[in-house]
């Protein structure tokens, strides 16, 4: 079922951002650490597409860390943030698509079963129109696209991927699989990966052992994860994306953005979600809580690092229990599910309480 | 069979979350319990106040014997004379600046003048975010006749390496000198040769004698803004037009290199810290001449209390001043106060025969002085507008203090003048000498404080009881109620078997406050734009504050109607009326939480009358079912406290709370309030109108919800 105003409330959404874009600039959005990281900002990329006109590398120096890629298809436009509200739209409406396929192939599912009755009961809303516009309207996706940073870019390339995967279009997703691993690395999670290769890459990369740990600890959760929900390839697919989220360096609201797109296409399956009222609200707090923090320990010098890594720690929690709670009510609601169609068993689940089946 | 199993595997819930429950049943109890402690703490600050101690080692006050001698008193006067005599052939208040520039030519120190437009003062709310290198000097167009000059004075330390700096300010009108003014420079200048000729400094001196005829704050800002912020002009030309007309009249046309070196900004290192000091207008009658310690800066920040040990120190013990700071004096004599301090000194008295370590038995006119100075400096840090040109000091992480000398002499009177220059001097001296100890910016002491005496604080870890105890009971209220909703949600959901799409989306488990949230979306949108309006309004020329005043209320209404029309009112919305105020309690606990970070002394005061509101609110349907006494309670001090929490009337009590005075206006007055507040970009404006005013709409919503919605849809099902 279609949600009412779908286009009148997209078109919205863009036309906000456009005026944001044309008028916001006193926001400063660009130079907020929430926003653009290092490794993503556009202000960077622009410092480092004038050092390769002058032909200098611009990767002497450490002013610029991203993609030499991005540096020549994004350089010359570095001054028109225009792009990124289209780049935003495109990946709204993939994400839309992507619903789309999972409801086409889970309605199919159900006919071959002959549950035709299941299918005209079913008074789901079309997931694939809610979570385009979570990823529309969500304000850090906006915030995102304001601001100028290359992280819709990246968000589009894993969407991609999504997409490319569920309608079953190799080459898209492995164009989706290498463009977003060339720019940020971190999606190759999205694919289990060969462990040994992965191994050696990262001993090439980083010298501390430290900081193998820190970047290895995304990598220990890909198996598990990938045997446990190896039914429900697109929710994997969102668990990544928020591990990546939480545990990545450098991360940013963009990151948040994706997933939180994501989210909306289990729209169905996470209906009687827990902790929703204290997830929105915390998510709330912590995005206002950020610059405050920051103000005080940069402006004001009444407060110090911890007090902003602190907030650092709480939006971290806030995703942990997102990520978990999801995971827990999905996987709960698949063995519902089958045990409603008459499937399997009750088989394995988690043993919580709260749920009864 | 199945759901017996579970019960049987239910395994007992872990402490914590029995505790949260068992809070939560009890939310009534414990939330009274909570507001009364609160505020009862918040009555008890004055009685916890401590002495006042130097924390940083390095800065030895009063251990160099000061070298202000009456030679120096001397030289006050012959510059004071100069002075007089160049005002005498006055042409345009150029010759004060071209007098004391000569005079610090003289002793050797490197001078310049610093020319500055007054500030047009204009609306910003968002400044509070932005980095200080964007507000930049204002782009002039034409040229302007109207603009104020400071002079400013550099010693160099023979001992320093130029990267640290102390900055003493006098401020003085050069349109029109005072006699105290006149004073207060002669201080200044006495000071400055005086350091221009020691050779102990390390730190650069400079004396800015800033020209005060736009206001003090203007002067010394405008000078900091230019001091951090180096302008490269891309358009020179600007430049050349806006000041044209000074360079005209100051320099004679031969001197124009003279002139390039004079109107050259010269810096120092960063500013260690900067001492204001000014003779106040009126005479002081008593037994000593006073100074009075001025230090709240925007938003509540204060200087380190270092600095103010210092200063409190050298005046008492070594200069023998009386050190003062702002009061309440209406205060001071009400008959209300007194009975509270009895009460409290009473309860002191028997808290010390219980454990003789526990000293709160504060004498009653002590606490009456406490609550005093201590309602002065929360109302100060509150309004968040700094009390001086001491907080343009601040916004660059500077620590500042204004001293305002009161004499206790006729300022005719010669041998007087004379004593009190020369401990004023001494003083002065002596600050800037425990500075110049300084090995590190100050850090050791407090940042956050308030003071009840000039010598005695409350540190953050004591005035933040009242408060976390004020907000403690919010989440329990909030998830009791949202529980309460919860459960009452889940009978619903069972008796429903259809209803259109959408709505059995949103209603069905947990999801069920996404309407409330909905709600609560729509007001922060439309307090948004009201706290935007007035950018708007205040361009319509040649109103009178009421009528703009006017104007504000009435599209602020328009708004809210326009917005419920087009995303649906919350009467029709069908929302439970305790989801509604659960999600109205957890605003308040974020608003409140953010508010106490930026400006703890709003966060404070908006708890006070905020929270109490919020939790007596009930739908006044919904009281009108219980018995006469507990409902009559309820329904007048849910009015009651919803009518306190309106802004204007809130702010009308303040008003009326801190000048002893009412006024009648109260409209126009809010609208002046408002103005003043976004003038100074202080982030109370932020919290009125997008933490308060919403709340307070929302608990409106909440009086009036037509709670018997949920029954008759039950019953149609």
């Amino acid at each position: 079922m279609a949600i009412r105003h779908y286009w009148s409330m997209a078109a919205a959404a863009v036309g906000f951002r456009l005026v944001l874009v044309l008028f916001g600039g006193d926001l400063h959005l660009a130079s907020r650490p929430e926003v653009s990281t290092p490794l993503t900002s556009i202000r960077r990329l622009a410092e480092g597409y004038w050092l390769k006109q002058a032909s200098m590398s611009p990767y002497s120096g450490s002013m610029y860390h991203g993609s030499p890629l991005l540096l020549s298809v994004l350089g010359p436009l570095t001054n028109k943030s225009l792009i990124f509200v289209a780049v935003d739209f495109i990946a709204a409406m993939l994400i839309r698509a992507t619903g789309r396929k999972l409801q086409i192939a889970r309605n199919r599912s159900l006919k071959s079963l002959d549950l035709t009755e299941a299918v005209s009961n079913s008074v789901n809303v079309s997931a694939g129109d809610i979570a385009s516009l979570i990823y529309l309207w969500n304000p850090w996706a906006i915030v995102t696209c304001v601001g100028s940073c290359t992280s819709p870019v990246e968000n589009l390339m894993v969407v991609i991927i999504i997409y490319g995967a569920c309608s079953r279009l190799a080459p898209l997703a492995a164009f989706g699989y290498v463009m977003a691993t060339h720019l940020s690395l971190y999606p190759a999670i999205l694919i289990v990966p060969d462990i040994r290769y992965f191994f050696a890459e990262v001993f090439d990369f980083f010298r501390s052992f430290f900081l193998i740990v820190f970047n290895m600890n995304i990598i220990f959760m890909v198996l598990p994860l990938a045997i446990r929900l190896k039914h429900r390839p697109c929710f994997l697919a969102f668990v990544y994306t928020g591990i990546v989220a939480m545990l990545k360096s450098y991360p940013s609201v963009g990151d948040s953005a994706l997933y939180l797109g994501l989210l909306g296409l289990f729209a169905n399956e996470l209906a009687e979600m827990h902790f929703t009222f204290f997830l929105f609200f915390g998510y709330i707090g912590v995005s206002l809580l950020s610059p405050v923090m920051h103000n005080l320990w940069i402006w004001r010098g009444t407060g110090n690092a911890n007090f902003y890594f602190a907030t650092g720690l709480a939006y971290t929690c806030l995703q942990t229990v997102l990520v978990i709670e999801s995971s827990i009510l999905h996987l709960n609601s698949l063995n519902r599910g089958f045990l409603y169609w008459g499937l399997v068993g009750p088989g394995p689940s988690i043993p919580l309480p709260r749920y009864h089946y | 069979m199945a759901s017996s199993a579970t019960e049987e595997a239910k395994p007992k819930p872990r402490l914590i979350v029995r505790l949260g429950v068992f809070l939560a049943s009890h939310h009534i109890l414990f939330s009274a319990i909570c507001c009364t402690a609160g505020v009862i703490a918040l009555l008890f600050l004055p009685a916890l106040a401590k002495n006042t101690y130097l924390s940083e080692n390095a800065l030895i006050p009063g251990s160099a014997n000061t070298l202000f001698s009456t030679e120096d008193v001397l030289e006050a006067n012959r510059f004071a004379k100069g002075i007089e005599a160049a005002t005498g052939e006055s042409r345009g208040g150029t010759e004060i600046p071209k007098f004391i520039a000569q005079q610090m030519k003289n002793l050797g120190a490197e001078v310049y003048y610093h020319e500055f437009l007054p500030d047009s003062k204009c609306f910003h709310p968002l400044k509070f975010f932005t980095s200080m290198t964007n507000n930049m000097a204002v782009k002039p167009n034409g040229t302007y006749t109207n603009f104020g000059i400071n002079t400013i004075g550099i010693i160099r330390a023979p001992r320093g390496d130029g990267k640290e700096a102390i900055v003493l300010v006098t401020p003085y009108n050069s349109q029109r000198v005072q006699p105290n003014e006149l004073l207060s420079l002669s201080l200044g200048f006495s000071v400055f040769s005086l350091l221009s000729r020691v050779a102990w400094l390390s730190k650069d001196i400079v004396w800015l004698s800033a020209d005060s005829q736009f206001g003090e704050y203007t002067a010394v800002s405008a000078w900091l803004n230019q001091y951090h912020n180096p302008m490269f002009l891309s358009h020179p030309v600007t430049l050349a037009t806006k000041m044209y007309g000074a360079n005209r009249i100051i320099y004679k046309p031969d001197g124009t290199t003279e002139k390039a070196e004079l109107m050259a900004f010269k810096r120092a290192g960063t500013v260690a810290a900067a001492l204001i000091f000014k003779v106040g207008e009126t005479r002081k009658y008593g037994d000593r001449d006073s100074v009075t310690m001025y230090a709240e800066a925007s938003n509540g920040q204060m200087p380190n209390l270092d600095l103010l040990n210092v200063v409190h120190y050298l005046a008492v013990h070594r200069q023998g001043f009386r050190v003062n700071i702002e009061t309440f004096s209406s205060l001071l004599t009400s008959s209300w106060l007194k009975v509270i301090a009895e009460v409290f000194h009473n309860i002191g008295t028997v808290l010390r025969k219980v454990n003789p370590d526990w000293k709160l038995d504060v004498t009653v006119p002590d606490y009456v002085e406490g609550t005093a100075n201590l309602a002065s400096s929360i109302y100060n840090q509150a309004l968040g507008i700094p009390t001086g040109s001491h907080g343009a000091f601040r916004d660059y992480q500077v620590d500042a203090v204004s001293l305002e000398f009161g004499p206790a002499f006729h300022l005719r009177n010669e041998n007087a003048k004379s004593s009190f220059l020369l401990r004023g001097g001494r003083l002065t001296e002596g600050v800037v000498i425990s500075i110049n100890n300084l090995l590190e910016k100050f850090h050791q002491s407090f940042f956050l404080y308030m003071l009840t005496a000039p010598s005695k604080f409350i540190s953050v870890g004591v005035y933040m009881i009242p408060f976390a105890l004020l907000l403690a009971p919010l989440p329990i209220v909030a998830a009791a109620l949202a529980g309460s909703s919860k459960t009452k949600g889940k009978l619903l959901d069972e008796c429903k078997t259809k209803g259109s799409a959408d709505d059995l989306q949103i209603e069905c488990g947990s999801w069920k406050w996404l309407k409330s949230a909905r709600v609560l979306l729509v007001i922060q949108f439309w307090a948004v734009l009201v706290s935007l309006l007035p950018y708007y309004i205040s361009q319509i020329p040649g109103a009178m504050p009421i009528q703009y005043a006017v104007i504000w209320a009435v599209l602020s209404i328009a708004i809210l109607i326009i917005l419920y029309a087009m995303f649906g009112s919350p009467f029709h919305a069908g929302v439970e009326w305790k989801l509604l105020k659960a999600t109205m309690i957890t605003t308040i606990t974020l608003g409140m939480g953010l508010m106490s970070i930026i400006n703890f002394a709003t966060a404070q005061l908006g708890a006070l009358i905020l929270i109490p509101m919020c939790l007596f609110s009930r739908p006044l349907r919904e009281q009108l079912e219980m018995t006469f006494l507990p409902r009559t309670i309820l329904l007048v001090s849910s009015i009651l406290l919803t009518l306190l929490g309106f802004p204007p009337v809130a702010f009308l009590i303040m008003n009326g709370l801190s000048k002893g005075s009412w006024t009648v206006d109260i409209v126009g007055d809010f609208w002046l309030w408002m103005e003043f507040l976004w003038e100074w970009s202080s982030a109370t404006y932020l919290y009125v109108f997008l933490v308060h005013l919403p709340c307070w709409l929302l608990c409106i919503h909440v009086l009036l919800h037509p709670c018997h919605q949920p029954e008759s849809k039950m019953k149609q099902e």
